[in-house]
């Protein structure tokens, strides 16, 4: 592939998963992960010491899966109803990293709207994806939201 | 004057219910801060949040922010932040390390300690102008046990070993649990809601929403089984109360003693290395028994210890209808990191603003928030009564679960704070 083909398609692919999640294809989602996948975000800071800063999400892919499934159970208080939730997704950039892998940065906004309470996440979003069987698959994402330093209150699917 | 006063704060509390004004009400809110947070003992930090000198935190004591600072020589002070010249906040920063705080206005100088060092064209300032007399402010009283700084704006008062009283005995349980007898705080999880402050500790002392408000978390991780998320912090089925039991005492404090009927991180059986250190320096028994001890410590007003997920959480309200709660999931000092791992994991679960448990209590203390608001209902309920309670050897009222005795404390503690002048 191409340079610019490679940049089109790790760009579809973020568009592609931001759209599962807004309209709330949640299954179809954490389907995109891999087996050995790692979804997380920094309490504090950028790094995430899990001893010192600690994260608000630290997920292999059995905890997302068990995060999919509370979302949508129908006693899940914050899900009556659902917020609702739209991806902007800016500045993607795509390296290559190990064994045929991309490493895709880009900077996102997620707009979450519910009961008449509108917030924004912006942040720093880093994907790494490998290639199955033809298609991508996440390995890796991490969020480093600008917000971290603050109190937040019912982060969405980020 | 006093007595009109109790009467008018008598008049919203009753043994088994409190009125919607406690929760909706801007002045009662101030006289929340005046005579509750302006006078008792409210929990600031625990000293492991500054481990070396120059380490500081800032926050707020009823509002007034304040910073908790480790002088050169190891001593912890609690300081107002605020200028002495005209009144700029010294330091901005949440946390750090500072070998002096310099105001940014004019470039005063205070050291670590709240010394005043410095002061550019101090010839300007008169001859009888002396360095010492312009420290920054100390809170009045400042005192700590476990590790846990407390600090009082009322210049008298109980002595925070009165205040504590038999909370001393849970602190030591939440410490005793690390090998070396000391946590340490990691970085703060931080969350708010639209609702009042008082939601958050009648919420860690109440059971009985749990089946309820999170059904969605533990059905899914029961669902699911030991190999979900329940490796890093199991949690039996919740339909044990009869095994468990409630304790109300001292000054508005509480426990829920879950009694062993939840599984824990630290299992004897689940991390060997940590169960010998622990043994080593406590004996069979008594490791068994703080390895197995899982508690929800409310201390009045505003700090709760989890010695389940190993936490500690600190209630900052913001207005009578906004609150901001800080937990700090702690490491047990001496422990493996694999166990610290675990544990930090676990609070994160939890307590996270984007995890899995405490956001579906935030939406209950907004929806109360907006039910409050009607006038014709007046009166919140704490009328449930756990089976057998009675006086035990430690002077604490116990009961079974379920119950709402130890919020019915809470606000008899409220009273009689309020009452005083
Ligand atoms: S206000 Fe601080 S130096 Fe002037
Ligand atoms: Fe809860």
């Amino acid at each position: 592939m191409s340079r610019e083909s490679l940049q089109h398609d790790v760009e579809q692919f973020l568009f592609h998963e931001a759209e599962l999640i807004d309209h709330r294809r949640l299954d179809e989602w954490a389907d995109l992960f891999t087996d050995d996948a790692l979804y997380s975000a920094p309490n504090a800071g950028e790094e995430g010491d899990p001893l010192h800063e600690g994260f608000i999400i630290y997920e292999d892919r059995r905890g997302i899966t068990e995060r999919v499934r509370r979302l949508q159970h129908p006693a899940a208080l914050t899900q009556v109803p659902p917020p609702r939730t739209r991806h902007m997704i800016a500045n993607v950039v795509a390296r290559d990293g190990d064994n045929g892998d991309r490493v895709v940065t880009s900077n996102q906004v997620v707009y979450f709207a519910r009961q008449g309470r509108e917030v924004q996440y912006p942040g720093s979003w880093e994907h790494v994806l490998t290639r199955v069987e033809d298609q991508w698959r996440i390995k890796r994402k991490k969020i480093v939201l600008l917000t971290n330093d603050r109190a937040m209150s019912q982060v969405p699917v980020l | 004057m006093a007595i009109a006063t109790r009467s008018a704060f008598g008049a919203l509390v009753n043994e088994d219910a409190v009125h919607r004004r406690l929760y909706t009400d801007s002045n009662i809110f101030a006289e929340e801060m005046r005579r509750i947070f302006g006078r008792t003992w409210v929990f600031i930090g625990h000293e492991s949040e500054v481990p070396n000198p120059g380490d500081f935190k800032t926050g707020d004591l009823a509002g007034q922010p304040t910073i908790m600072v480790r002088h050169a020589n190891g001593e912890i002070h609690v300081l107002f932040n605020r200028c002495r010249h005209r009144g700029a906040m010294v330091c901005a920063h949440a946390t750090g390390n500072a070998s002096y705080f310099q105001c940014p206005y004019h470039a005063w100088v205070y050291k670590t300690n709240g010394d005043l060092a410095l002061v550019p064209n101090v010839e300007l300032f008169g001859s009888d102008f002396q360095l010492a007399d312009w420290g920054l402010v100390h809170v009045p009283r400042v005192d700590s046990y476990g590790g846990f700084v407390f600090a009082s704006l009322s210049p008298e008062g109980i002595s925070l070993d009165e205040h504590l009283g038999r909370a001393k005995h849970y602190i030591d349980v939440m410490v005793g649990r690390a090998p070396f007898g000391a946590i340490q705080a990691t970085q703060a999880l931080r969350y708010e809601y639209p609702g009042n402050w008082k939601f958050q500790i009648e919420n860690m002392s109440d059971n009985y929403h749990a089946t309820y408000v999170h059904a969605s978390a533990f059905g899914v991780r029961a669902d699911m089984g030991q190999n979900g998320a329940a490796h890093v912090f199991g949690n039996a089925p919740n339909n044990q109360e009869q095994a468990r039991i409630e304790r109300s005492f001292g000054h508005g404090h509480g426990v829920l003693d879950y009694q062993g009927t939840r599984l824990l991180v630290t299992e004897p059986d689940r991390y060997p290395a940590y169960f010998a250190a622990l043994r080593e320096r406590r004996g069979e028994a008594r490791a068994r028994e703080l390895a197995r001890t899982d508690l929800h410590v409310m201390i009045y007003p505003n700090l709760i210890l989890h010695t389940n997920y190993n936490h500690y959480r600190v209630i900052r309200p913001l207005a009578v209808d906004h609150t901001e709660i800080n937990t700090y999931p702690c490491r047990l000092v001496g422990a493996p990191d694999e166990v610290n791992e675990a544990l930090v994991a676990a609070s994160a679960l939890h307590v996270s603003p984007a995890g899995r448990v405490q956001v579906d209590d935030l939406e209950a203390f907004s929806r109360v928030q907006r039910g409050l608001a009607v006038e014709a209902a007046e009166w919140v309920l704490f009328k449930m009564r756990g089976v057998d309670e009675h006086v035990n050897e430690y002077g604490e009222l116990e009961c079974r679960f379920l119950s709402e005795m130890i919020p019915r404390g809470y606000y008899r503690e409220w009273l009689r704070l309020m009452s005083q002048e």
